[in-house]
C-alpha cells in the first residue's frame, strides 16, 4: 500500500468514507420467516427468539436493501445514520 | 437523530390493518412492497390510482393500501376494471389477481381485455396453487406436481399466460419472481407508464401449500428454486437447457392503438359528423 499514491489507497479511502446505516425492525409485524437472515450478504442478522432476526453488527450494513425489498412483512427499514457532529 | 431517506412507501399503507393476514414468509408481501416502490418511483398521486382485485390470497392486497380500492367477485377484477377505466380514463388502474382468479374463472375477461388493448396494468401473482382454499391445483400448477386435489400428481398441462396474452394482443408483458425482488418496481413502473394492456406475472412461493405438498421446503428453499429456474430474457438464444425453466424480464414491448383513446376519437368524430 505504501507505493500507491494517496488517491489509489483504497483502504484509507474506505475508512474515511465508510457510511453507516441504521436498521429498524418492526417486531410487531415480523413473523420470523428467516429470509432476511439467509440473504444478508454481510451477515448482519442472527436468528433470535422465535426465529426473528436480531441485529448483531449494524456497522457492517452496506445498504444493499435486499432485506428491505424481500421482507414479506414490510417490517425492515434501512436508512443512513447521521453522524453526531464533533 | 433525524430520520431521513426512509423508504417512502409507508404513506401508501393502511397502517391500522397491519400485521397482514398472509403466512410468515409469503411472497405476497414482497410483491406488495415492489408495487408500492414502483408507484413511489413514478411519484403518482394517491387519489389517481385504483387498485382492483378478485378473490384469493393475493387479492387481499387492496385492503392494505391507501388508494381507491375495489375488492370484487371471483375472477371479475378485469371486468370491473374495464368499467372503471372507461368511466374515468385519467385514473391509473392496477389489477391484483392470483393464478386461479385470473387464469381459471377470469380467463375470458383476461384475453378480451388484452385483445382490446385497454390501458390496464394486470399484476398476476402466480403461486401455482389455490392458497386461500387450502391447496387445490390451479391452471398454472406445473405438470406432475402435487396438490390437495392431485394427490398422485397433476396430469393437466399448465398455461403459459405470458404467451397467451401476447397472442391475445397485450402490448407490455413482463415476468419476474420474488427472488428477483429488486426488479419488480421497474417492471411495475414500466407497466403503469405503458399506454395499453400491461401484463406482469410474478412467480412467488406458497410454502404453506405448494412447498409442503411438493416437499420443496420453506420460503428460502423456494426462493432458491426460483433463482435456479429463472433465465434472464437477455440470454435468449444462447445454449441454455430451458426444460422446466422460464424467462424473466421484459418479454414484450410494442405499441398499438389504446381502447379508451380510440373510443374518445370515435365519439368526437361522430359528433362532428352530426353537427355538420
Amino acid at each position: 500500500m505504501k507505493d500507491l499514491p494517496l488517491w489509489l489507497n483504497l483502504k484509507s479511502l474506505s475508512e474515511k468514507q465508510k457510511k453507516l446505516f441504521n436498521i429498524e425492525i418492526n417486531y410487531l409485524w415480523c413473523k420470523g420467516c428467516g429470509i432476511c437472515i439467509y440473504y444478508c450478504p454481510k451477515k448482519v442478522y442472527t436468528a433470535g427468539e422465535l426465529g426473528k432476526p436480531q441485529i448483531m453488527n449494524m456497522d457492517d450494513c452496506i445498504n444493499c436493501r435486499l432485506c428491505v425489498m424481500r421482507c414479506p412483512d414490510l417490517a425492515i427499514e434501512v436508512y443512513p445514520r447521521e453522524e453526531e457532529k464533533l | 437523530m433525524a430520520i431521513k431517506e426512509k423508504s417512502g412507501i409507508k404513506k401508501y399503507l393502511r397502517l391500522n390493518k397491519f400485521p397482514h393476514i398472509w403466512c410468515g414468509g409469503c411472497g405476497n408481501g414482497i410483491v406488495l412492497r415492489g408495487i408500492l416502490q414502483g408507484i413511489d418511483d413514478l411519484g403518482l398521486e394517491q387519489n389517481k390510482i385504483v387498485m382492483i382485485s378478485g378473490i384469493g390470497c393475493s387479492s387481499r392486497m387492496p385492503g392494505y393500501v391507501d388508494f381507491n380500492t375495489l375488492h370484487t367477485a371471483h375472477g371479475r377484477a378485469i371486468a370491473f376494471a374495464t368499467g372503471v377505466k372507461l368511466a374515468k380514463p385519467d385514473l391509473h388502474v392496477i389489477i391484483i389477481t392470483g393464478d386461479g382468479d385470473c387464469a381459471a374463472i377470469g380467463g375470458n375477461h383476461l384475453i378480451h381485455a388484452a385483445r382490446r388493448n385497454i390501458d390496464l396494468t394486470v399484476v398476476i401473482l402466480n403461486n401455482s396453487i389455490y392458497g386461500m382454499t387450502s391447496g387445490q391445483y390451479s391452471p398454472l400448477t406445473p405438470y406432475g406436481s402435487f396438490a390437495t386435489t392431485a394427490p398422485y400428481g397433476n396430469i393437466e398441462q399448465s398455461f403459459d399466460l405470458c404467451e397467451l396474452v401476447s397472442s391475445a394482443g397485450a402490448t407490455y408483458i413482463a415476468r419476474s419472481t420474488t427472488y428477483h425482488a429488486m426488479q419488480i418496481p421497474k417492471l411495475i413502473a414500466a407497466g403503469i407508464e405503458n399506454s395499453g394492456f400491461s401484463f406482469i406475472e410474478i412467480i412467488l412461493h406458497c410454502h404453506t401449500y405448494y412447498g409442503r405438498k411438493n416437499k420443496i421446503g420453506g420460503p428460502v428453499e423456494m426462493m432458491e428454486w426460483q433463482k435456479s429456474h429463472a433465465v434472464p430474457i437477455s440470454k435468449k438464444g444462447s445454449n441454455i437447457d430451458m426444460t422446466g425453466k422460464f424467462y424473466i424480464g421484459e418479454l414484450k414491448k410494442t405499441r398499438s392503438p389504446e381502447y379508451c383513446k380510440t373510443y374518445d376519437e370515435l365519439i368526437s368524430a361522430t359528433q362532428r359528423r352530426k353537427e355538420s
